[in-house]
C-alpha cells in the first residue's frame, strides 16, 4: 500500500513536470523558430557581432580609409553639427512680416532689447517631428538663444511658463496608431498668466507652435469640438477641429498682448510660427500682430538663430519653402487630402485602417464604397496644379481672362507665397543674361542648357544674403497639357553683401526643362510649341507678376501689384517629341508606366470612375474645394467605385492584404525558368573578396594610392562575384534587411548598418559597435553613446535656398554616420508637402519638387563624401498618413512624373543617389514594390544603381520575396528565409521552375553590394582581408535552451512511463503472460 | 432499445469529471478547427494559415474521442488531446505571429483589440481553454470504480480486471 502510495506521488510529480516541461518544450521551438527568423535584429538589438575581420598580415595597403574624416574626435564632430544645424535656421529661417500699422520696421529689436516670451511653447519648443524620423531632446533653450544675442529676457514670465508648462502644454499623441487619439494645444489663456505678463518689454513674443509625426496627419474636421470617434467623444481646443487654426486661448494672448502694445507695454507684437507644417495665417491682420517669423520645428540650436534674427546680429535670408495659406480651406488638394472628407464620420487620424479584401469583394458585388467615407481612395484631383502652381497659374488666368478663372481673389488665398521672405536689408536685380548653349556647341553636353546671370545689388544698409528664384513659364494650349504658369527651375543664393555691394549670380535650366509630360497623346517628354519666359523673382508670385508685366500687364488689368518686365527672357521653340522621348541618363525610352494609377485609362476608363481633374481651361468647372461666405467649406471629394478588375488587382499585388501593405503572394510566371536557367551560386572558380570590386586600385609601395578609379556597375567581375555566393547567403541576404544588411562569407563581405534618418541621422554614435564599425567605436570615443545633434525639419533647410550650405549640411550628415557606422540612412524624406497637413512634413522639403530635388541631391552629394548611401524615401505618392498603410494612391502620369516622383529623379539622375525606400500604400491598386516603376522608371530612365528597401514589412505582413521580382531588394524587417524556397534551384532542394526568379534575386545582391562597396562600412577592409560570419552568442544560448529543455521534456516522459510501468507492474505482466 | 441506451447510461454514469473535461476539450478543438479552416480560408488571411496546425487539431479531435472510449485508453485522451492542441497553437503561433506585429505595430491598445480578426481572437481563446481542460484532466480521474449496482447489470468493472 505504501508503495502504491509513493508510486502514485511520483507519478503525480512526474506528470506536473511533463506538462510543465511539454508547454516549455513547445514555447522554446516555436519562440526559437520565431528568434532565428529574426536574427539579424535580434543581433543588432543586442549589439552582438555577426562577422568577424581575419586581416591579411601581408597585405601591402596602408591606407584603408577610403572614406575620411574631418575630425579627429565625436566632441569635434557634434560641434560642427550644431554649427550647421545652427546655420541652417540662420539661411532658413524666413521673415514674413515686419511692420507695424504705421509701415514701420520692428525688427530687428537690436542687441539691448528686452523681451517678454509668450506660451507654453516658448519653454517647450517643437524642435523635430516624431516617429522615425524624429531626434531627440537635447536642446538650447529659447532663452540661452536669446540671452546668448544679448537680449534680456522677462525671467519672471519665463519662469512662470516652466513651472505651469506641463499644466497648460500642448499633447500629441506620439508613437501611436492614433486611433481615438487627438493633439491638443493646450496653453494658458491671458487671464491665468502671472503679473509678469505686463512687464514693460521692447516686444512681446508669442511662439506658435505645432507638431506632427509619423503615423498622424494633422486633424483638419469639420466639425464642433466633440468629436465622435468609434463611438467615443472626443474634446480638442482647436476650432473645427482644425489643428493649423489659432485656438480660442491663442487669440485670445495674441489679441491682449496686441491691447498691451497699443497701451505702450510692448513696442511690438512679434509671432514666432514654430512648426514645420504652415499655420493658417488668416490671423496675423486680423489681430494686427507687428512681425512674422517661420522657424519651422528649429532642432537643437535653432535657438541661437533666432536670438541671432531677433537681435538684428543676422539679417534673414530664408525664403518659404512653401506657400503659406490664409485659409487652407481654398488649397483644393484638401477636397482628396488626409482626414478632410466630406461627411466623414470620424477624423480618421488612423494610418492602419484597413481595406478588408473581402468587403472589398463585397462592395463590388453591391456597387458600393469599401470603407467608411471612401477615404482609402486618395485621388490627386489637383493633378499638378499643387500649391503655388494653382495660386499663380490661376492667378494668372484671372488677370488674362481666360480659363473660366472666376472670381479668384489671390490674397484671400494666399498670405505669402512660396519663395518670399524679407531681409532687414533690400536688393536689387539687374542686368539679366541669358545665354543659349544648344548640346551640339559641347561635345560633352547632353542637352541644351539656358545660362542665366542676374546682377545683385544689397541696396540696403545692413549687410545680408539674398536667395534669387529662377521660374519658367512654358506656353499652354487650351486642351493641351495642362502647365503652371511658373515653375522654380533653379536657385541661387549670395554670399554676405555689404551695402552698395553687388555680385552676378548663374543660375541655369537644361532643355529638359522645357519638356511636359504628355500622359494621353505623345506618352513621353515634348516640348511644345510657343513662346517661354523666364525670369529672376524674389518669390513665385514676383515671378508671374514679372511674366505679366513682360505680356503687357499692369494693375489696371487686375494683377496685385506690377512686374518687372526687365527680368524677364522671353523666348520661342519649336515643337519637339523625340528628343525627350529618350533618357538622357540611359538612353532608354520613356512612355506611360502609371497608366495603372490614372482612373481615366486604368480598368479601360471606367467612366464610372473618371476624374475632372483640374484644368486650367476651366477652373471654375474643375476646383472642387472652396470657402463659402460664412466661412464653411465647400467640397467634393472623388469617390471611387470599386471594380471587379481592381478587386483583381487588389489579390495579384498585396494577395488581398492591405490591411498595412503587405506584399504579394501570387508569383508572376515570367519569374519561371527560362532558357538561360539559373544562376551560379557557390563558385569556387574565382576567389574575389568585395573590397576587390571597389575600385582599381593602383598604390605605389608606401600604400598611398596613385588610382582610385571605380569599378563599373556592369563590369564582368561582378558577375564572377555574384556566382560565389550560395544559394543560402543569397537568401540570408535578401531575408534580413531591417536597418542593415547582413555578411556574407565567400565574398567577405561586412555586415553593414542601415538606419533611420528622415531629417538626419538619429541614432547613437556607438551603433555599429557590435561589429566595431564606426570611427566612434574604433577610436573608443569617450562620446560614443551620444547621438548627434536634433537637426532641424527638412523644409527650413529647403528654404535657405542655399545649395552650397546643402552640400556641407550633407558632409556632416555623412561624418554623423561614418563615425556612427552607418553606410546607408533611410532618408532623406523626399514626398512632397502636398498640404500642410501631413504628418511627417518636418522629414520632407517642400511643396515644390525641384527645391526638393536640389536641396536633398546636394545634401546626398555631401553624404557621399563620407562614404553615406540613402535610401530616399518614401516612393511614391505616400505624402499623407492617414492611410498611409495601402490606402489606393491615383494620379495621371504627368502629376507622377512632374511633382512627386521629380526630385527623386534629381537626387538621382544629378546627384547621384543611389537607393529609395518604397512606401506603404497602393500605387492604384499595386505596392509601390509591385507596381514595377522601381525597375522602369528609378533604374531604366533614372540610372539608380544602388537598392530599394520596403517601408517596415512589420508593418505589411505578407510576402516580400516575391516583390524582389518587380525591383525591391531588402525587407525593412527579417522574414523567414523559407520563403524563398519557391525559387531554389534544384541543386538546393527547390523545384528549379523560378530561374528568372532567381536571376532577379542575384541582381538584387547585385544592387545592395554596388552601394555597400562604396560606403564607409568597407573602411578598414583591405582587398585581401577575410570576413567570415559568426553565429552570435545569444543563438548559442537560445540553443543551449532548447537542448536543456529537450532533454528535461525527455526525462519527463521517461519518469512517466516508469511511473506508471511502477503502478501497473501486475496487470502489464498478466497482459504479457495472457498473450 | 434498452439495449442501446443502457449501455450509454451505464457509460456516462461510469464516467467521472476527468472524462467531462477530456470531452469538453475534444468537443471545443472540433469547434475550434472549424473556425480555423473557416477564418482562415480566405485569401487576405491564408498566409497566415498553418495546415500542420489543422492536422494536428484534427487528430486530436480523433484521439480524444477514440482514446476515450475504452477504459484501457482513456487516461491517455487528455494527454493526447493537451498535447496535440499545444503542438496546434505553437504552429499557429509560428505562422502567424507577423498577424500580430501587423495588428498591433501601433501598440497595444483596446482598439487595436477590438479590431483584431475573430478568426484570431476566437482560435486563441479556445486554444487556451483546451490547454486548461486537457491539462486538468490529465490530473483526473476518467472513469470511477463501478458499484454493486453496475455489477448487476453485468458490466465489466476494473475489480473484476
Amino acid at each position: 500500500m505504501s508503495k502504491i502510495k509513493h508510486i502514485n506521488g511520483y507519478l503525480l510529480a512526474s506528470k506536473i513536470t511533463l506538462v510543465t516541461t511539454s508547454i516549455l518544450f513547445g514555447l522554446t521551438l516555436t519562440a526559437s523558430t520565431i528568434a532565428f527568423d529574426n536574427a539579424g535584429t535580434i543581433s543588432a538589438l543586442l549589439n552582438q557581432p555577426t562577422t568577424e575581420i581575419q586581416p591579411d598580415p601581408n597585405s601591402k595597403y596602408k591606407d584603408l580609409e577610403y572614406y575620411k574624416s574631418a575630425f579627429d574626435n565625436l566632441k569635434d564632430v557634434k560641434e560642427n553639427g550644431k554649427v550647421y544645424a545652427e546655420t541652417a535656421v540662420d539661411e532658413g529661417l524666413t521673415l514674413l512680416k515686419n511692420s507695424d500699422s504705421e509701415g514701420n520696421a520692428v525688427l530687428p529689436l537690436g542687441e539691448s532689447a528686452t523681451v517678454s516670451l509668450f506660451s507654453t511653447s516658448s519653454v517647450n519648443p517643437i524642435l523635430s517631428g516624431t516617429g522615425s524620423g524624429g531626434g531627440g531632446t537635447e536642446n538650447v533653450s529659447l532663452l540661452e538663444g536669446i540671452e546668448d544675442a544679448g537680449l534680456s529676457v522677462n525671467r519672471e514670465l519665463w519662469d512662470w511658463y516652466e513651472a505651469n508648462s506641463s499644466t497648460y502644454g500642448r499633447q500629441w499623441p506620439a508613437g501611436s496608431s492614433g486611433v481615438g487619439k487627438f493633439a491638443t494645444i493646450g496653453d494658458a489663456s491671458w487671464d491665468q498668466l502671472p503679473a509678469a505678463k505686463t512687464q514693460q518689454a521692447d516686444a512681446a513674443v508669442f511662439v506658435l507652435s505645432r507638431t506632427g509625426g509619423e503615423g498622424m496627419d494633422l486633424t483638419a474636421y469639420e466639425d464642433d469640438n466633440n468629436m465622435n470617434v468609434f463611438g467615443n467623444n472626443y474634446t480638442v481646443d482647436y476650432k473645427n477641429g482644425n489643428y493649423l487654426v489659432l485656438s480660442d486661448t491663442e487669440r485670445d494672448v495674441l489679441t491682449n498682448l496686441c491691447q498691451q502694445r497699443d497701451n505702450g507695454v510692448f513696442d511690438s507684437v512679434i509671432v514666432i510660427i514654430n512648426s514645420a507644417n504652415p499655420v493658417q495665417c488668416d490671423f496675423v491682420d486680423e489681430i494686427g500682430i507687428d512681425g512674422l517669423i517661420w522657424a519651422g520645428s528649429w532642432g537643437s540650436q535653432g535657438a541661437y538663430a533666432i536670438g541671432e534674427v531677433l537681435s538684428g546680429s543676422v539679417s534673414p535670408s530664408g525664403k518659404l519653402s512653401d506657400t503659406f495659406w490664409k485659409y487652407h480651406y481654398l488649397n483644393p488638394v484638401l477636397a482628396n487630402y488626409g482626414t478632410l472628407v466630406n461627411g466623414a464620420t470620424s477624423p480618421l487620424v488612423n494610418q492602419w485602417r484597413q481595406v478588408n479584401a473581402n468587403n472589398f469583394q463585397t462592395a463590388v458585388n453591391n456597387g458600393t464604397d469599401t470603407d467608411t467615407d471612401n477615404i482609402e481612395n486618395i485621388v490627386y484631383q489637383e493633378g499638378i496644379y499643387m500649391g503655388y502652381r494653382y495660386t499663380e497659374t490661376r492667378y494668372e488666368d484671372k488677370v488674362l481672362g481666360r480659363g473660366n478663372a472666376g472670381d479668384f481673389d489671390y490674397y484671400q488665398a494666399v498670405s505669402y507665397p512660396f519663395g518670399y521672405g524679407l531681409s532687414y536689408s533690400t536688393f536689387d536685380y539687374s542686368d539679366l543674361d541669358v545665354q543659349f548653349i544648344p548640346k551640339v556647341s559641347d561635345r560633352n553636353a547632353t542637352d541644351d542648357k539656358y545660362i542665366v546671370n542676374v546682377t545683385v545689388t544689397n541696396t540696403g544698409d545692413v549687410t545680408a544674403k539674398e536667395s534669387v528664384q529662377l521660374y519658367l513659364q512654358k506656353p499652354y494650349i487650351e486642351g493641351g497639357i495642362e502647365k503652371a504658369s511658373v515653375e522654380l527651375v533653379d536657385f541661387g543664393k549670395t554670399p554676405l553683401l555689404e551695402a552698395g555691394q553687388s555680385c552676378t549670380l548663374t543660375m541655369k535650366i537644361d532643355g529638359k526643362d522645357l519638356a511636359s509630360y504628355d500622359s494621353y497623346g505623345a506618352k513621353t517628354y515634348v516640348v511644345d510649341s510657343g513662346t517661354y519666359y523666364l525670369t529672376v523673382a524674389k518669390d513665385s508670385h514676383s515671378a508671374i507678376n514679372n511674366i505679366l508685366a513682360k505680356k503687357g500687364k499692369t494693375v489696371a488689368d487686375g494683377m496685385t501689384e506690377d512686374g518687372d518686365d526687365s527680368l524677364v527672357y522671353e523666348f520661342s521653340r519649336e515643337e519637339d517629341r523625340t528628343t525627350y522621348s529618350n533618357s538622357l541618363v540611359t538612353g532608354n525610352q520613356i512612355t506611360n508606366q502609371f497608366d495603372n494609377a490614372d482612373l481615366n485609362i486604368y480598368d479601360d476608363a471606367n467612366e464610372e470612375n473618371h476624374v475632372d481633374y483640374i484644368s486650367r481651361s476651366n477652373w471654375e468647372g474643375t476646383v472642387k474645394y472652396g470657402l463659402n461666405p460664412d466661412n464653411t467649406r465647400t467640397y467634393a471629394r472623388e469617390v471611387v467605385k470599386p471594380t471587379q478588375k481592381m478587386q483583381e488587382d487588389l489579390n495579384r499585388s498585396w494577395g488581398g492584404i492591405t490591411s498595412c501593405g503587405g506584399q504579394p503572394t501570387l508569383i508572376p510566371e515570367e519569374a519561371k525558368t527560362s532558357e538561360r536557367g539559373y544562376p551560379t551560386f557557390g563558385s569556387t572558380e574565382t576567389s574575389y573578396t568585395l573590397a576587390m570590386l571597389r575600385a582599381r586600385v593602383e598604390q605605389n609601395d608606401d600604400g598611398d594610392p596613385t588610382n582610385d578609379e571605380w569599378i563599373a556597375y556592369d563590369d564582368p567581375m561582378w558577375e564572377e562575384l555574384l556566382d560565389q555566393i550560395t544559394w543560402d547567403e543569397l537568401v540570408s541576404l535578401l531575408s534580413d534587411g531591417e536597418r542593415k544588411n547582413v555578411g556574407i562569407s565567400s565574398i567577405s563581405k561586412p555586415a553593414v548598418i542601415d538606419h533611420n534618418g528622415g531629417n538626419g541621422p538619429n541614432q547613437r554614435y556607438n551603433i555599429g559597435a557590435a561589429n566595431e564599425q564606426g570611427l566612434a567605436t574604433r577610436k573608443n570615443d569617450t562620446m560614443q553613446k551620444e547621438s548627434p545633434v536634433v537637426y532641424p525639419c527638412n523644409g527650413i533647410v529647403a528654404s535657405t535656398f542655399n545649395k552650397e550650405l546643402a552640400y556641407y549640411y550633407g558632409c556632416q550628415w555623412g561624418e554623423d554616420m561614418l563615425w556612427a557606422g552607418m553606410a546607408g540612412l533611410y532618408g532623406m524624406g523626399m514626398n512632397i508637402h502636398r498640404s500642410a497637413y501631413g504628418g511627417r512634413n518636418f522629414e520632407y522639403y517642400s511643396e515644390d519638387p525641384v527645391l526638393s530635388g536640389v536641396i536633398a541631391g546636394e545634401s546626398v552629394k555631401g553624404m557621399s563624401t563620407r562614404g553615406a548611401y540613402v535610401y530616399l524615401k518614401h516612393c511614391v505618392l505616400n505624402d499623407q498618413e492617414t492611410y498611409r498603410c495601402g490606402g489606393f494612391t491615383w494620379a495621371n502620369e504627368q502629376t507622377i512624373r512632374e511633382i512627386y516622383l521629380k526630385p527623386y529623379e534629381i537626387a538621382i539622375s544629378e546627384y547621384g543617389a543611389q537607393g529609395v525606400m518604397g512606401s506603404l500604400n497602393s500605387i492604384g491598386m499595386m505596392s509601390s514594390g509591385t507596381q514595377g516603376f522601381f525597375n522602369t522608371v528609378l533604374r531604366d530612365e533614372f540610372g539608380m544603381t544602388g537598392a530599394a528597401v520596403t517601408d517596415t514589412t512589420s508593418a505589411m505582413g505578407g510576402n516580400f520575396a516575391v516583390s524582389v521580382f518587380t525591383g525591391n531588394d531588402l525587407p525593412d524587417g527579417s522574414i523567414s528565409d523559407d520563403a524563398f524556397d519557391f525559387a531554389a534551384p534544384v541543386s538546393e532542394g527547390g523545384t528549379g521552375e523560378y530561374g528568372e526568379f532567381a536571376w532577379a534575386m542575384r541582381e538584387s545582391a547585385h544592387r545592395i553590394l554596388y552601394s555597400v562597396v562604396h560606403s564607409n562600412a568597407m573602411n578598414g577592409i583591405a582587398a585581401s582581408d577575410k570576413i567570415i560570419t559568426i553565429t552570435p552568442a545569444w543563438i548559442n544560448v537560445v540553443n543551449a535552451i532548447k537542448i536543456s529543455v529537450s532533454v528535461l521534456f525527455g526525462i519527463s516522459v521517461a519518469a512517466v512511463l516508469c511511473c506508471l510501468y511502477l503502478k501497473n507492474q501486475d496487470a502489464i505482466k498478466r497482459l504479457i503472460f495472457k498473450k | 432499445m434498452q439495449n442501446v441506451i443502457k449501455p450509454i447510461q451505464h457509460f456516462f454514469k461510469s464516467r467521472s469529471l476527468g472524462f467531462y473535461f477530456t470531452a469538453s476539450a475534444t468537443l471545443l478543438a472540433l469547434i475550434e478547427l472549424i473556425i480555423y479552416a473557416i477564418a482562415f480560408n480566405n485569401i487576405q488571411y491564408l498566409q497566415y494559415f498553418s495546415l500542420p496546425a489543422l492536422l494536428c487539431s484534427i487528430f486530436a479531435v480523433i484521439l480524444g474521442i477514440g482514446l476515450s472510449c475504452t477504459k484501457w485508453t482513456e487516461a491517455w485522451a487528455p494527454a493526447a488531446v493537451g498535447a496535440l492542441e499545444l503542438a496546434a497553437f505553437m504552429l499557429f503561433i509560428r505562422d502567424g505571429y507577423w498577424y500580430f506585429t501587423t495588428q498591433f505595430y501601433g501598440g497595444v491598445t483596446m482598439t487595436a483589440i477590438s479590431t483584431t480578426y475573430y478568426g484570431y481572437l476566437l482560435s486563441i481563446i479556445l486554444f487556451l481553454v483546451i490547454l486548461i481542460l486537457s491539462i486538468a484532466a490529465i490530473f483526473m480521474k476518467q472513469s470511477h470504480p463501478l458499484t454493486d449496482e453496475n455489477d448487476e447489470k453485468g458490466v465489466e468493472t476494473e475489480c473484476q480486471k
